[in-house]
Parts: C-alpha cells; structure tokens; sequence
C-alpha cells in the first residue's frame, strides 16, 4: 500500500546506502595496505565478468533469498529471529538424512524423493524454529536470545551428526555420505552452481509476497509488527501470530538448508553452516522487509559474494572473502542509517521543496 | 468578544513574570499567536481556554521545554532564554505537568534528587528527605519520602510533583490541569495548598478549563482561545457569564435533549460476581455486578488506578477473569475470544488511542478493518478484497468526518482528534450492541469533544448500551444515566442524579463516608 | 573428588567467568541505560584481535589492553551514532557490528597472519598470587600461591570491584539514579535535567570499552594468542547473564560464576577423556542449553527496564 514517491524514495535510500558501503570499504583497503580501487574492481568483475561465476551467483541466491525470505517473515511481526542459520542447519541435516536413505533400489521416482527431502527440510526449520517461538510466548524468553543459542546448539547438532550416525564410509572425514542421484536438483548450468532451486525460491518469494499484503493472515502479521498491544485489543491473537510467523520463517530458512543439500553440496560436511542465516538479515534489510525486494537483494548479496570470493582468487591482491562479511556490515548500517526517520524527513522535505 | 483590559493592579512592583508576543509553530500550525501575560507575585492567576486553545504550550514555553517561534520572557524584569525545563527550574519557575514525570520504581526521594547538584553526588537521601517532610508539612500535602512512586496513588503523585516543584527558591508555580485527575475532596485539599503557597510570596498559575474552580481561587484570570489572549482581569470584576463567553467566543450551545431511558428495556450487558487480578500491576477486581441495560449510558466515576483498565480488558477477554461470569444478552462470554466479542456487537474505545486503538504505521483504510479483517466483506477464504476495505473506508471516512490527506496516508500523520474520529468510525459504524469507552474526550479539543459526545448519545438514541469510564467527574456525569464509582476494585452504587456531586467525590476517594464535603487531606491519606 | 580437584575447579571458575563478568558489567549498565547491544560479541572478538596485535606488535601487554578497549570503544561509537543519533533499531544494528567485526577481523587477520604475526613470540600478562597472604599456615598456599585459588589474573579483581562499584554507583550516588531513571522513562530524567541520549551514549561506550578488554582477556591472558571465532558466542552468554542476574550487579556476579563453574566443569570433562566420544559436541553446546534451560525456568521480563530498546526523541524536536 505505498505510492509512487515512497517507493522510489525507499529505492533512492537503499541505492545510497549500497554505494556508500562499497566506497567506504576502500579507505579500509587502503589502511591495510591494499589497492582499494583494483580491489573494487575486481569485485565487479567477479560476477560480471564470467558467466560461469554469474551463475554460481544465481545459485548462491537461492538460499539468500530463501534466508532472507525467512528473516523478512519473521521481522514484519516484531519476531526478532536471529536464527535463520540454526534452522538451517537443521533443514540441512534433514535434508541430508532423507537423500542418504532413499538410495536408488528403494527410491520410487526422482520426483518424490525431492519431495520428501523438501518437506524434511522445511520441517527440520520449522522444529528448530517453534521451539523458540513457544520459549518466548509461554516462559518469555527473548527471541533475540532464544534464537541465537538456538544457533549454537545446531552447531553442535551438526558436529554431532557428522562425526556420528551421518558419517560416510570414510570415518577419518566429518563428512556424510553424497545424497542419492534421485534426491538431486537438477542443475541448470553444468560446472555451476545454478540449480532449479532457484526458480523455487522466487516462487517462494512471491508466494510470501501474497500471504503477506493480500491475506487477513497477513494482515494480522503486518498489525502485530506495527502495534502489539492495538492488534491485540482488535483481537488478534499476538501469540498464534508470532508462531506461525516463526514457524514459516524456520520452514523457509529449512528450505534454505535442504535446497543447498540437494543442489550444490550433494552431503553434509561439518562446515555446513556457511553463514546464510545470518546473511538473511543483510538481505532481508536490504530490501527493507519487502518479500519481491528479497529477489533483487537476494542476488545483489549473492554477486557481492561471487566478488568476493573471485577477490580472495586473485592472490596478488591479498584479501579474503571475509571483505564481504564487512561489507553486508556496514552495509545494514547504511541502510539503517539512510532510512532513519531523520534521513527520511530531510529527503522529504528535499523532495517536497524541488516541487514547491 | 476580543478586547484585552489593561492590566489594573494595585500600583504594585513590576510582575515577577512577564511573557511579551510569545508566538509558537508547529510545523506550519500556529498554536500560539502573540500572547501577553504578566504574572505577579504573591497571587493565583487563572489561565483558562478549552481543550486546543494553547494553555499548556503557553505554559511549556513558559517553563523552558520549548523554544518560542517569536517574543520574549522577562523574569523579574530581565530577559531570559531557558533552553532546558532545568534552567528554568533554576531560575525559579516550576511546573507540575498533566502528564507526570515521575520514574516508577524509584522512591520519592530518589526522583526528587534527579539533577539537583544541591544534595550533592552521594544520594544523601537524609537531608533530602527531610526537606521534604518539611515541606509538605507547610503545605499541607502528605508525602511519605522513602516510598516507591509505583505504589502511590494519582492524587499522592501530584503532591509528589507538587513538593518538587518547590523544593528551591521557586518564584513562579504553574499547576497544569491538576484537578482533571483528582476527586472534588483531593481538588478542595489542592485549593487550600495554592493559597498556602500565595501566601508565601510564590506566584501561582492556575491553567483549567473548568469555570468554578478558577472562580473560587484564583485572584487573576486570563482567556486564551485559538491561540490568543482574549481577556484578562482580576476575578472580581468578572462575571461567570463574560468568563464563558469569552472562552466560547460567543453563546455557549445548549445541552442536547434526550430522552429517559424505558423502563422496560433489556440488560445487555451484565457482569456477575466478576473477580479478576492483574498479576503485573497488582489491581484486582472484586465481586463485581453491573447491569446495562440498551438505550442507556452507565458511568464508572472513579480516580485512575482504581481497576478501570482492567475492567474493560475483562470484558474483552484481554485479561482473565478469577471468578464471576460477563454475559452478553444471557450468553456467557467465557469461552468467547476477543474477535469472538467483537463480531457480537462489543465495541470497545480505550484511553489511549494512539496505543491501543490504532496502528499507526498502517493506513486509515487498514484500521478502519482492523477489527473486522478476517470477517466477510472484507475477508473470503482467507483473501483479502481490497476495493471492499477501500470502498468501506471512504464511506466512513466521509460519514465521520475524518480529515486525512488520504485514505492510503499512515493513521500516525492524524491529529489527535481526527484519529478519536477514525476509532469512532471503525467501533461505531458497525452498530454495536455494547459500547465500552475509557476517557474518550481526553485531550480532544471543543468540537471533537462535543461531536463524541453527540455520537455516544446517537447511539444511546439507537439502543445501544453503553459503559463510559471516565476520570474527570463533570465529563462523566454530562453523559451518564446512572452513576456509579469504582473504588479499590470494587463497584458502590449512587443514586445519580438524586446524589450530589460531592458525595460521588466522597465515594471515589475513600470509598464512602459521611456526607462531608468539606474534608481536606491533612487527616489521612487517599 | 579430590581436595585438589575441588581447587582447581574453583580456580578455573574464575578464571573462565572474568570475560563473561566483564562484558556482562558494561552490557548492564547499557542496558540499564535503555539500549539492548547484542554487538558485543563482535566487539569482544574484535577487541580480542586488537590486543595480540598491539601486544605483540608494541612488546606491551598493556599496550594490548589499551589497544582492545579502544577498538571496543570505536565500534560500540559506530553503534551509537546509528541507534542513538539515527534512531535506528538496535536489534539489527547490534547484528550488522558483529557481521562487522567478524568481516574487519578476518581481513585484518589475514593481513597480519601475512605479516608474521603469529610466529612471533606471544605477548602476555601473567597471573598474579596475592603475595602476603600466600604465608598463611595451611590454606595459604593452596588459597593464595602459585596456581592456587586466588592466583588469577588482575583483571579479575578489577572487574569484581567494578561490579561492586556498579552497585554502589546504581544504588547510591544520583548519576546511578539518573541513569536508572533513563531506562525506567527517559522523559522524566530529561525534564530533570539528564540529557538522555547523550548519556545513553557514554553508556554504549563504556559497554564498548568493557567488551573490547573481556575480548583482550581471551588472547593475552586466557590464552596467548588469536584465532577465528575465539569468543565463541560470551558475548551472547554475556547477554543472558544480564537477565538471570535481573539488571543487578551482584546478580551478574551471581550468574557469571554460575556459568564459570560450568565452562570449568565442560574442560574437566574434555581433560577426564571424554574427547573421544560423541558426547563431547553436547559438552561444547552444554553452556548454551543450560542458558536456555535457566532463561525458560527463569526469566521474567517484569525486570527489565521499562524503556529498554527504546530509541529516545526529544518531544520538541
């Protein structure tokens, strides 16, 4: 229910604040002793500049879109979830599990093995998810709190698993077994990371997009984002909302784990937890809780990290991936800089005035 | 009527307060438009408009929390600028708000020694408290130093804001608004303080919008409407009529007409026996039993605090009920949710609009269903039907007369009164069945005030029945069919209108007495 | 259980609770002050990196020290300006200093790691026996010497009577009041005259300056050197110790020996041979579930401060 003019200038606010993380970055660049500009350079040339790695960045999207999905879903109703990655984990291990056991002799079509192994995932997330949920609606705890420890825990779930009944073969690797051919998403550029899983995820985005502006459930997530105590007292039930907000966002960020699985990694390794969850945040920002800006955030994330990454190749520039990290850092900053009700007004007020 | 007298004093000094052209604006809204106002030492000065006309921002510019646009203030002759509350307390000008500014969990003391480098930085909680023990005795307000301010009562924290105000060489004392929240006892008790603090040398301003008592205490009275002075002069030479006059600025309207209520008319609501507890801010209610029959309005007198907020979430479902039962035409609520209540016809307008009403980030359309959004027309199948929401919306919004740039435009960018509108139109276009309203007419100006008044009555008209919560006694006892007062939890009936006034008063602050209007505080606590 | 055994846990209880207490203290008076700043594990790990570098770079174990807390400093400014000066939310703001500090420590890492850093010999403080007191017939050795109970670093005694302090501070001097009253209804203490955000803001600076130093903690006391991720979620735990303690030093106190007690306990384990089984990734997660086991049988925000995450506007601006 926005206008023409607050929706570009929500554009103008998010563009602004990109531009100014990545030019931000380069003084640090050079405080360290790097050539900032090249630097840069490369990074755009990381997703740009091949088409391979543009579309191992399509591919790494997917569970960003998903992750931020997950977190937008939850955010829009107050749900503080910070624990898009333990849910991950969890869609992930159950994912893993589904795919390592449904092997070819058993396994009836590709097509239902997908299925059990999808709906595995999203299940895995939204166990991992309610059990916070409900610490928060009936024994108070924070979710910020909830869901953060959550995380940890699925560390060492993880670590547990892969070290014990997921093993593969090989015991001397924290590693399962690759997933069977069946449980498998089909990839849509051979040598990359572009699997079908993509094309789930927008579909996913616009089916939130749906439930959340032109549902009465959605209504009442929106209401309970916006004024708790008013929702209630027009009889929303606050508590039902925030769990099946959080159950949808673990579902989501479950999805998240097990599209991974099936498309990319084909098994479980201890490193599983590559940091999507938190990552959903920055994109869940970035497209200011907006579940059709989440695609375009989403990606824009996911090429900055193909930069990344294409950087920490090009060894005679000498700087990790983790430029990236601090990038989507100071990137939420910018936005919520850039976005703050004082920015806002004098935007406004700028915007006002060049009419007037 | 527009002419302001000359200021005929008594060829005394200069005045110890003088505001010259003070102008204040806020964001193209001109509150205040060049007021004079001179106030002197040693008496109580009115200063009366109705709800809007600009007494408490005159007063806040006054008291140093805001800047005025344009003009000046003199304190004793010499011009100053206060950039903080602080520096104006500083120089001798204390204000007790209407809204307190008191930090709950901390004890009397500890809220008095807050930016005063008099007592130093160790909290020397001794000398403090013995100051004000010392002062409250000269006044004659009662406060108990070491107590924690939660568990003091409304009319106990005013004394607490009161003592602070004067704690100091205080020049000038401005009281804004201070009987709104008391009973007519606790109001006689503030009477006899202001004199006592004249007395001293202290001058005092007195903001009201209530005739009576700016008649009975004051010894100046200045009228401000719309942002300007209208009239100034000492209280004797002016009659109550001039007074309302020029507050009104011409005839003041008269009272609507309506009709007795049946005799035979159904009880729609009742509440049996009902107990319930608030486990975090320790109210109860006990045993309570209240009938409201349609086509009639029941008044709850009773000083805040005393259950009203919890009432009304019991009946709601939004608080649980320990005992007792809430019926709604012979059918028990008990197992009803709050959207259940609401789709039978309860309606409900709580105190605090902005908080519990209305969701701000969402569009006047979007709270017009707030209540309604999962029921058929706006809902099916779970979907939403937008053109519905939007087509429903504009009617009311039209019918009810809300003024807002669009009906897309966020419900926060709303005034106060247009908001009051917009919860009226969503919890009235609905015919309800039961009414339940919490100070509706808090801080909405003349015309918003009188428009409520005439839709509660409208649909009082329609056969509606309705259950009004009000703080301020006169507001209350304008509308209401049958009276009765709120006290510690409990429900004590009144023969209104064959009781007086005073005796509803007696009943709100002690919970029935002798028939003794003239009590002052110094004999016990509230 | 042996005398011994009994000591030695004693001993690492306070030694493993000193950066939980530390980061617990600064995040108290944060929080008292009406900000929530999850960032501080960001800034713990930050300041972690900071103090080896500094202390290998300079020679100085002090130089590191000083160098933790001012990194800490810098980054808890940074949350500052945007939660304070911009209003924004700090829930997601506190997030983006981690993602921060995660990212600037990795690159700035690396760059060390380039530099030779690691190979070059640590930089650190030693602990210290309370020397007099090690004389005492009988328990003094035990209690007071060499790897005794009391034999810890000095940053232990500082922040025990930092905590101490605090409450006096809190309950007894009117700053500790004005300061309560920020969180309780900042209108309030600015009509008395408290500047709110101007506070809150030394608040948030102080919280930054504690985290820096529990994180140097880590990498020149604890241990002597700096690797990924060695804060390993105190920050977080420090977070929690905050509630169970209700916003109270002596609570944190409480609860900050609590959770020492169970790293100490986790480490005997590993030591007893535990290592090899599966269990031990439940005994790495152990502090984590008890957290939560304790905040769902326990918390109750009644406690909190009222105004808590609440971003101050002045009315009239």
């Amino acid at each position: 229910m926005t206008n023409l003019r607050t929706t570009s200038l929500t554009l103008a606010q998010t563009l602004a604040a990109m531009s100014c993380a990545l030019l931000a970055v380069i003084p640090l660049l050079w405080l360290m002793g790097r050539p900032g500009w090249t630097v840069v350079a490369t990074l755009w040339e990381g997703p740009f500049g091949d088409r391979y790695r543009f579309c191992d960045a399509l591919g790494r999207s997917c569970p960003l879109i998903l992750c931020g999905l997950s977190v937008a879903v939850a955010f829009r109703c107050r749900a503080w979830n910070i624990g898009a990655e333990g849910q991950y984990v969890c869609g992930a291990i159950l994912a893993t599990a589904v795919g390592v056991h449904c092997g070819p002799p058993q396994a009836g079509p590709a097509w239902i093995t997908l299925g059990v192994l999808i709906v595995a995932a999203a299940l895995g997330g939204v166990v991992w998810a309610l059990v916070c949920a409900l610490l928060e609606v009936y024994r108070r705890v924070p979710l910020v709190l909830g869901t953060i420890l959550m995380n940890f825990v699925a560390t060492g779930l993880l670590s547990y698993m892969v070290y014990g009944p997921l093993q593969g073969a090989d015991r001397s690797i924290p590693e399962s077994e690759s997933i069977s051919p069946s449980a498998r998403l089909l990839t849509l550029v051979d040598g990359t990371d572009f699997h079908l899983g993509w094309y789930a995820a927008v579909l996913a985005a616009g089916v939130v997009w749906f439930l959340v502006h032109h549902t009465s459930a959605g209504f009442a997530l929106r209401a309970v984002g916006g004024n708790p105590v008013a929702a209630r007292f027009a009889g929303i039930n606050v508590g039902r909302v925030t769990i099946a907000a959080m159950a949808l966002s673990g579902a989501l960020a479950g999805l998240a784990g097990g599209m991974q699985v099936a498309g990319v990694s084909y098994l479980l390794h201890v490193q599983a937890a590559e940091g999507f969850g938190y990552m959903g945040i920055a994109v869940a920002l970035l497209a200011r809780l907006h579940p059709l800006g989440v695609v375009l955030a989403g990606v824009a994330l996911a090429m900055l990290d193909v930069g990344a990454m294409h950087v920490e190749r090009t060894t005679m520039l000498g700087v990790p991936a983790d430029l990236a990290t601090a990038v989507k850092g100071v990137l939420i900053l910018a936005v919520l800089v850039f976005s703050s009700a004082a920015v806002s007004r004098r935007l406004n007020r700028l915007a006002a005035g060049e009419r007037a | 009527m527009s002419c302001a007298r000359p200021e005929s004093s008594g060829g005394v000094a200069r005045p110890v307060l003088e505001l010259r052209g003070l102008s204040r604006r806020f964001n193209g809204f001109l509150a205040l438009d060049g007021v004079d106002l001179e106030i002197r030492s040693g008496k109580v000065h009115g200063l009366v408009g109705e709800n809007g006309a600009g007494k408490t921002t005159l007063m806040n510019i006054a008291a140093g929390l805001l800047p005025p646009t344009r003009g000046e203030i003199l304190l004793a002759g010499r011009s100053v600028r206060f950039r903080s509350p602080r520096e104006a307390a500083a120089a001798g000008i204390g204000m007790v708000h209407q809204h307190f500014m008191l930090v709950e969990p901390l004890s009397v003391v500890e809220n008095l020694l807050m930016g005063r480098r008099s007592y130093g930085w160790w909290a020397g909680r001794g000398r403090a408290a013995d100051d004000v023990r010392r002062l409250s005795e000269r006044l004659g307000l009662r406060v108990d130093p070491h107590s924690r301010v939660e568990q003091l009562s409304v009319g106990e924290r005013q004394r607490v804001e009161i003592v602070r105000a004067l704690l100091g060489e205080t020049r000038v004392l401005i009281l804004d608004e201070p009987t709104a929240v008391l009973t007519p006892q606790e109001s006689e008790g503030l009477f006899a303080a202001m004199k006592r603090v004249r007395d001293t040398g202290t001058a005092v301003i007195f903001v009201s919008h209530k005739l009576e008592e700016v008649r009975r205490v004051c010894d100046r009275v200045t009228v401000l409407r719309g942002g300007r002075r209208v009239w100034s002069g000492d209280v004797k030479d002016t009659s109550p009529a001039d007074l309302a006059r020029a507050i009104v600025g011409g005839e003041p309207p008269p009272p609507a007409a309506r009709k007795p209520v049946p005799p035979d008319a159904p009880v729609v609501l009742r509440l049996i026996d009902m107990d319930a507890a608030d486990p975090e801010s320790g109210r109860r209610l006990h045993r309570l039993n209240l009938a409201v029959h349609a086509g009639e309005i029941v008044g709850l007198a009773g000083v805040e605090g005393n259950g009203q907020d919890l009432l009304a979430r019991v009946i709601f479902g939004l608080a649980p009920l320990s005992g007792g039962r809430v019926e709604l035409r012979s059918q028990d609520l008990a197992r009803h949710s709050t959207s259940q209540r609401l789709a039978l016809g309860l309606s409900h307008i709580p105190e605090d609009r902005s908080r519990q009403a209305l969701v701000g980030s969402f569009s006047v359309a979007e709270n017009f269903v707030l209540t309604r959004h999962g029921r058929a027309p706006f809902c099916g199948w779970g979907m939403l039907d937008w053109r519905a929401v939007t087509a429903a919306a504009a009617a009311a919004v039209r019918q009810f007369g809300v003024r807002a740039a669009s009906i897309e435009s966020p419900a926060a960018l709303l005034s106060g009164g247009n908001q009051q509108k917009l919860v009226l139109a969503r919890e009235l276009s609905g015919d309800p069945r039961v009414i339940v309203a919490h100070n509706p007419t808090r801080g909405l100006d003349v015309a918003a005030a009188a428009y409520l008044s005439e839709q509660l009555l409208r649909h009082r008209a329609h056969g509606a029945a309705i259950l009004l919560m009000h703080s301020d006694l006169d507001e209350l006892l304008a509308l209401a069919d049958r009276v009765a007062v709120l006290y510690r939890g409990r429900l004590l009936p009144t023969e209104w209108p064959n009781t007086t006034r005073e005796h509803i008063g007696s009943l709100m602050l002690r919970g029935g007495s002798a028939a003794d209007s003239s009590v002052s505080l110094e004999g016990h606590d509230g | 259980m042996t005398t011994e055994t009994v000591l030695f846990l004693t001993q690492q209880t306070l030694v493993l609770a000193v950066p939980l207490l530390l980061a617990g203290l600064g995040e108290l008076i944060v929080e008292r002050s009406g900000s929530v700043n999850i960032g501080i594990e960001g800034m713990m790990l930050a300041g972690a990196l900071a103090g080896w570098a500094a202390a290998v770079a300079c020679g100085s174990a002090w130089a590191g020290a000083a160098a933790a807390t001012a990194v800490g400093v810098m980054l808890s400014a940074l949350f500052a300006l945007v939660v304070i000066a911009f209003r924004a939310d700090q829930i997601v703001a506190g997030t983006a200093v981690n993602l921060l500090a995660v990212g600037l420590t990795g690159l700035v890492g690396a760059r060390l790691q380039e530099a030779g850093f690691d190979r070059r010999p640590p930089v650190f403080f030693e602990r210290v026996g309370l020397p007099l007191l090690d004389r005492l017939p009988g328990v003094g050795p035990g209690l007071f010497g060499e790897g005794g109970v009391f034999h810890q670093h000095g940053l232990l005694y500082v922040t025990v009577l930092g905590l101490v302090g605090c409450h006096l501070y809190l309950y007894h001097t009117r700053w500790g009041i004005e300061l309560r009253a920020l969180g309780e209804n900042p209108a309030a203490a600015e009509a008395a005259g408290a500047q709110v955000n101007i506070r809150r803001t030394w608040a948030v600076l102080f919280g930054g300056a504690c985290a820096g130093l529990a994180g140097a903690y880590l990498s020149i006391m604890y241990t002597h050197r700096f690797h990924d991720n060695m804060t390993a979620g105190r920050g977080f735990l420090a977070l929690a110790l905050v509630i169970f303690g209700r916003w109270r030093p002596l609570g944190l106190l409480t609860a900050g020996l609590v959770f020492g007690a169970f790293y100490a306990a986790a480490n005997q384990m590993h030591v007893a041979g535990w290592s090899v089984t599966l269990a031990r990734h439940w005994v790495d997660v152990a502090p984590y579930l008890l957290s939560l086991l304790l905040l769902a049988l326990l918390a109750r925000r009644a406690s909190a401060p009222a105004a808590l995450g609440q971003p101050y506007e002045r009315p009239h601006d």
